[in-house]
């Protein structure tokens, strides 16, 4: 109905169109609602709430078995200052993330580069991907076995070597975070090679013939050509990449249950590691709260990030 | 419209008969669940506890411990206690009998000494001031394990008797290609049971101020025990403490000895080893005959909640059934598990050996260390120990000592 019709219907009929138009919107706005019901409650009842919950608990004290007993203020966040494990498990998340953001992305990239577009690419593909397939816990214990002090890795050094040689990889503070790092490489590289690999398949050809033609070494198609079509697609995994470096719990959980420094081998372990084992829940959950924050604070940077690469790339 | 209407009467309707229907469930059926952290222990208790008294008691399992505790802290909280589940003792059950969810069982006690099945000393081992809170699940006797064939080979005629005796077994133990004792660090908890049983040998009423705080953890009492314990490693007494299966080194006969609480016999038995003929045990010595002789003495009870006592007619029956010799030799012949019932049989000849043993010496009985500390930094203790363990030197160990008191102090004076 155009405005000219509306101008000439008497005010009645006008007024009765609208209350109908109204209620037609309002059953539709009803429907609507119950469509997406289910799914507002899950994620308020199981990602929200929970949230605001871990929030509420952080600022105050947790007596075991009583429950909240009163508002603490931020003396849990002033404690996580005053005890050196925050420190040092914040340290050793740092490195999980560099080395989570870093490593995967270099190798995957190398093995997207080598293998595209090589024979049995699938097949290749599927290999390097069959890692991620297994449950961390049965990855990390597979890979306790092969640091044990008379495991695999051992075992190739007394071989080479031809001298005993029994040292305790995930008992030593010296290498028990880069060893369980390189578990994690080689158990997410895969994801990142395939990602990236999809990522070189969608790179149109034409701006790579063009500047074959006028002359570019195949260095230079790919540090002006290749690189900057694919940074949506390294940003993305990036993203991925930084969570699991934040998040790294389960690995760590596995391989390192030994380790007397266990708690501080990353936030994600010493949050659990002071809710569970310690009965500190508010504590644990000011520890959570920081880890939380850190995430979405990098997660964001990257997202605004990406949108502006996206930007500049149309 | 007509179908919403419908949908919300429909909801009504079902929600209001899922609650008359639990209610009246909870009436009638007098059924209670059974929680522990351990698999196998409560099914034998709750079969006999049910066919005893009518009372269906459901045997259910959270593992692993951490979780469990945090199960059970929260069911506390959330005024949903379990009515029966299984605790630990010592500062734990004060813990836990402060909330005031806890029912006394004084009258099932009384009936249990009275009978001649429970002592009035095995009652303290659950009692805190003055009342007693549990049932006992599992009462072990912490002893040295030996294996007797890696004794005859060595020339060890007899159990060591004193410090000496036990010194100068380990280096023959050694001169014969055996690892005297076997020393696993794995699991977490693994590190305190050198540290207990030197302090025990050593200075026993110290290794009690531990736990409430009265004596530091970097005192001269500690450092001795730290300095023994250093000085063992340093002669190769102990096995790898990496080794992650922690009884290998004791089942393959490569570790001659083992200290640890006599629950694990089981373990040895089921793995082909016969208690009282290929391994035997000794309670291990004071380091000298000043100190007297004391044993570390680890209890698990059963606590049963005081709102199920006081809503389930019958579950003054159950805590009677789950005392009674039937549900003690189930439990033994079942999961390998001692309740102390003394008209019980011992699972094995070994715990059974040890109860004569404790009965004869007498040896003063010390809870054990890791029920015996608050339960807030005992995970941050062991852990200090097990710095030492993977590296015995004397820096570590005033690392370690320095560190636990530092956690110690703090704990106390904020408590």
């Amino acid at each position: 109905m155009s405005a000219s019709d509306k101008a000439a219907l008497p005010p009645q009929v006008l007024q009765e169109a609208r209350r109908r138009e109204s209620r037609q919107r309002w059953r539709e706005t009803r429907v609507m609602w119950l469509f997406i019901a289910p799914a507002v409650l899950m994620v308020s009842l199981f990602l929200l709430m929970p949230v605001v919950i871990d929030i509420i608990l952080s600022f105050t004290r947790w007596q075991r078995f009583s429950g909240l007993d009163e508002f603490a203020g931020v003396a849990n966040y002033q404690r996580l200052f005053a005890i050196p494990y925050f420190g040092q498990a914040m340290a050793n998340t740092a490195i999980w993330v560099l080395a989570s953001v870093t490593l995967p992305l270099i190798i995957g990239l190398g093995l997207a580069l080598v293998f595209r577009g090589v024979p049995f690419q699938e097949t290749i593909k599927s290999i390097w991907f069959l890692p991620k397939v297994l449950a961390p816990t049965a990855v990390g214990a597979i890979w306790a076995y092969m640091y044990a002090p008379r495991g695999v890795i051992n075992s190739i050094v007394s071989g080479v070597t031809g001298q005993d040689f029994d040292f305790g990889w995930l008992y030593s503070p010296m290498t028990v975070t880069s060893s369980v790092i390189l578990t994690s490489v080689w158990s997410s590289v895969g994801i990142s090679m395939v990602l990236l690999l999809l990522g070189l398949a969608a790179i149109p050809k034409d701006p790579i013939e063009a500047a074959r033609v006028d002359g570019a070494s195949s260095w230079q198609i790919f540090g002006y050509v290749v690189l900057p079509l694919l940074l949506p697609t390294i940003i993305v995994v990036t993203i991925l990449n930084v969570v699991a470096g934040f998040t790294a719990f389960d690995l760590l959980w596995v391989m390192a249950s030994s380790f007397p420094g266990k708690r501080t081998l990353s936030l994600a372990v010493y949050m659990y590691y002071e809710s569970f084992s310690n009965a500190s829940w508010a504590y644990g959950a000011a520890i959570a709260v920081v880890l939380g924050g850190m995430v979405l604070v990098v997660s964001a940077v990257l997202a605004v990030l990406q949108s502006y690469v996206e930007k500049r790339i149309r | 419209m007509k179908f919403d209407r419908f949908i919300c009467k429909a909801g009504v309707a079902l929600g209001a008969a899922s609650i008359a229907g639990l209610t009246l469930g909870t009436a009638f059926a007098q059924e209670v669940d059974f929680y522990a952290d351990r698999d196998g222990w409560t099914a034998p208790l709750a079969q006999v506890a049910t066919e005893k008294t009518g009372v269906t008691v459901n045997p259910q399992l959270v593992e692993p411990s951490d979780k469990y505790q945090a199960f059970i802290q929260t069911s506390i909280a959330g005024n949903n206690t379990p009515a029966l589940f299984k605790w630990w003792n010592g500062k734990q059950l004060e813990d836990l009998a402060a909330t005031g969810a806890l029912a006394d069982l004084t009258s099932a006690w009384d009936k249990a000494v009275a009978s001649g099945e429970f002592s009035a000393e095995q009652a303290e081992l659950v009692t805190v001031d003055g009342t007693p809170y549990g049932i006992l699940l599992n009462v072990a006797n912490w002893v040295s394990l030996y294996n007797t064939e890696a004794f005859e080979k060595a020339g060890i005629a007899s159990p060591p008797a004193t410090w000496e005796e036990l010194m100068d077994a380990a280096e023959k133990l050694k001169a014969a290609g055996y690892v005297p004792f076997n020393a696993p660090a794995s699991g977490g908890w693994m590190p305190f049971i050198w540290f207990s049983q030197i302090m025990i040998s050593t200075d026993p009423d110290a290794f009690v101020g531990l736990s409430d705080g009265s004596v530091p953890y970097d005192g001269p009492e500690v450092q001795k025990a730290f300095e023994i314990w250093g000085d063992m490693y340093e002669k190769g007494y102990f096995s790898d403490p990496r080794e992650e299966d922690a009884d290998k080194n004791f089942a393959d006969g490569s570790a001659a000895m083992y200290v640890i609480g006599d629950w694990a016999t089981i373990g040895f038995e089921n793995s082909g080893m016969e208690p009282g003929v290929d391994f035997k045990s000794f309670i291990v010595p004071p380091y000298s005959a000043e100190v007297p002789l004391s044993i570390i003495v680890e209890a698990a009870p059963v606590v049963v909640a005081k709102r199920a006592m006081e809503e389930v007619p019958g579950m003054a029956d159950v805590v009677d059934a789950l005392m009674s010799a039937d549900a003690s030799m189930a439990l033994s012949a079942d999961a390998g598990v001692f309740n102390g019932n003394l008209k019980g049989n011992a699972p094995n000849a070994i715990v059974e050996a040890n109860q004569e043993m404790v009965a004869s010496m007498k040896p003063r009985a010390i809870v054990r260390w890791w029920e015996a500390v608050p339960p807030q930094i005992q995970g941050d203790l062991v852990s200090q120990m097990g710095s030492f363990m993977f590296d015995p030197s004397p820096e570590t160990a005033q690392n370690a000592m320095s560190t636990m008191q530092a956690i110690n102090a703090d704990y106390w004076a904020n408590k």
